[in-house]
């Protein structure tokens, strides 16, 4: 299977199936909102399950202190997002959480909504789907259990309950097997405040400026901002390693097709990309994903399959 | 291009130091003070009574452990292998005071902002002239009573006013904190085309695009080194241009100047980058009208 240039209007984006498996009270009456909206990228390579979508948090959210066995990044659209005690990250900022780095706990106070993307970071763990969490959580509620606080809690006979964190608890149902962590290549998130960098012209696309905004791990994951000026015509291109695009500010026409504030481009390496006509100006939150190139993944597949 | 051996360089206790407790250092490479892209590269060994407040400065720094442990506190704990970018106007530490004595390498360099790095000879003058009128106590410079001007001051931001004779302003910070890497956890790559030599890449930062990465050499293979930063070797032995390598030999390498490793034993070298000088923004310090609003009363 070998992916296409993908494009999605914000409405082409589909409510998720599933609650977040970590919040306080996922099962509980009065649960705080956790709303996700996220688009149907297809990679075109039957690992990597990406998740972007559009996240809206409401005031109160809770998530213990914990780690992923995925890459993540967030991008504050509106208000406020709570990242530890002490630690906020504010509209138009945006945090790198990489595999196996600690971070939280989460104490949301006020709404936020973020631009979120997860994928399968370096170390290749499978990111379970929505459907494969909905029916571990579901299996999980048959065994006795309930999630509460970001813990599966499955009683005991002896009054007491046996406490699990609840994404590990999910994901090993799914899988049947222990969850494994890659040791943190960073020893906390990267938190980048895009507001106090410059913006560079990027000589390759006229009428494009750049904030780089980070370059991340052996593989070069990286985050970046264009802003690109009205009338600007971004050339017809063949990339070297797949990009997501998102719109954040003003609009872009691509093929025929308006995109939007939130809409996003998904393009693989190697193809030839149309034009990206912006007439009005806009800005977009680029991430380049190079471990994503089917080569280096099929590379770093075997490295795995060797060293285990 | 500058080469330097850390087996070759003296060893001095810096009276400059404006923290608290005592530092061995050695200074191996250089920049050029009128230059906005001005460095201090070397090896730092900190005794167990060191102490820093939580501070920040107005340049960056890339910081190595090679031994023992830094702990700064809410921004993690640096132990053998660990390295810290620090980027110009992010507050880090505290720090210490830690447990028996902490060998560091540390690349201190002009960042983003263009406000250039100040050497250690203007410290140690504004040092000596700020000794005659308060004291330094574990990082902080409390000015005598009798003398004018504001009571406490972080003693890097009073040593650098005294210095440059203006009020130091912080660049705006472009991350909310160091970014603390562990190169022992990434994975090597091969360098396509290169036998023998692989590579990790731990991160890139700033606007100026700051790299920071490390090789791993199979005996008889090569390196050649370009782009600007300090290439420092963590372990093996081998040729280095006209002479020889080995632990802690260090290069300095400008914009367009290249360097060839070759290595007769497995050997790991890492750069800490430095930014194209072009780069850098043009500093302009603040009008007078912002620094009557600045004078501390």
């Amino acid at each position: 299977m070998s992916a296409k240039i993908q494009t999605f209007r914000f409405e082409e984006a589909i409510g998720r199936a599933v609650k977040s498996t970590r919040g306080r009270g996922v099962d509980g009456a009065g649960s705080p909102g956790l709303n996700v909206v996220q688009f149907p990228i297809d990679t075109g390579l039957p690992d990597i399950n990406l998740r972007f979508g559009f996240d809206q948090i409401g005031d109160g959210f809770f998530t213990p202190r914990h780690r992923h066995n995925f890459d993540q990044f967030r991008y504050v659209v509106s208000g406020a997002m709570n990242l530890a005690k002490g630690l906020d990250l504010h509209e138009g900022e945006c945090v790198h959480v990489p595999e196996g780095t600690y971070y939280g706990p989460l104490n949301q106070k006020g709404p936020v909504s973020l631009l979120v993307i997860q994928f399968p970071g370096p170390n290749g763990a499978y990111r379970i789907s929505d459907t494969e969490k909905s029916a571990a959580m579901d299996a999980l509620k048959a065994a006795g259990g309930f999630f509460e606080d970001g813990v599966y809690k499955l009683p005991k006979p002896d009054g007491h309950s046996l406490n699990r964190d609840s994404y590990e608890a999910v994901w090993e149902q799914h899988n049947g097997r222990p969850i494994t962590y890659s040791k943190p290549r960073y020893e906390t998130p990267i938190v980048m405040r895009p507001q106090a960098f410059r913006w560079t012209p990027d000589p390759a696309r006229p009428g494009v400026e750049i904030k780089r905004l980070g370059t991340f791990n052996e593989h070069g994951t990286s985050v970046a901002l264009w802003r690109v000026a009205p009338g600007t015509l971004i050339p017809s291109e063949i990339l070297a390693a797949p990009e997501l695009r998102c719109v954040v500010r003003g609009e872009a026409l691509y093929d025929g097709k308006v995109i939007d504030a939130k809409g996003v481009f998904y393009i693989p390496e190697g193809l030839r990309t149309d034009p990206i006509e912006c007439p009005n100006g806009a800005e977009f939150l680029v991430f380049t994903l190079p471990m994503y190139a089917r080569v280096a993944w099929e590379a770093a597949k075997a490295r795995r399959v060797l060293a285990a | 291009m500058q080469i330097a051996h850390g087996d070759e360089t003296p060893v001095f206790n810096d009276a400059s130091s404006v923290r608290g407790g005592k530092v061995d250092k050695q200074i191996l490479l250089s920049g050029d003070p009128a230059s906005p892209g001005n460095f201090k590269f070397g090896l730092f060994g900190q005794h167990a009574d060191f102490y820093s407040p939580r501070h920040r400065h107005n340049f960056c720094q890339f910081r190595v452990q090679i031994s023992g442990v830094c702990d700064y506190a809410a921004n993690g704990k640096m132990t053998p292998g660990t390295i810290a970018f620090m980027p110009e106007g992010v507050y880090y530490g505290p720090q210490g005071p830690d447990v028996g004595e902490s060998y560091t390498a540390t690349v201190q360099f002009g960042g983003p902002s263009g406000q250039g790095y100040v050497t250690l000879e203007q410290k140690n003058v504004a040092k000596a002239e700020l000794d005659k009128i308060g004291v330094f106590e574990k990082g902080v410079f409390r000015r005598n009573p009798d003398v004018p001007g504001k009571r406490n001051m972080d003693g890097f931001e009073a040593v650098w006013e005294q210095a440059m004779g203006r009020p130091l302003i912080y660049p705006d910070a472009q991350y909310g904190m160091p970014v603390l890497m562990h190169p022992e956890n990434f994975e090597w790559l091969p360098v396509a085309g290169a036998d023998g030599l692989e590579i990790k890449t731990l991160g890139s930062f700033t606007d100026c695009q700051i790299p920071c990465a490390t090789w791993r050499l199979q005996p008889g293979a090569s390196l050649t080194a370009k782009g600007r930063g300090i290439y420092m070797v963590l372990s093996g032995q081998g040729v280095l241009q006209d002479g020889e390598f080995r632990r802690f030999t260090s290069v300095y390498l400008d914009t367009g100047e290249t360097a060839r490793f070759k290595a007769r034993e497995v050997s790991e070298i890492l750069l800490l980058g430095l930014p194209d000088v072009a780069e850098l923004r043009t500093y302009s310090p603040p009008t007078a009208a912002v620094e009557r609003q600045l004078e501390p009363s």
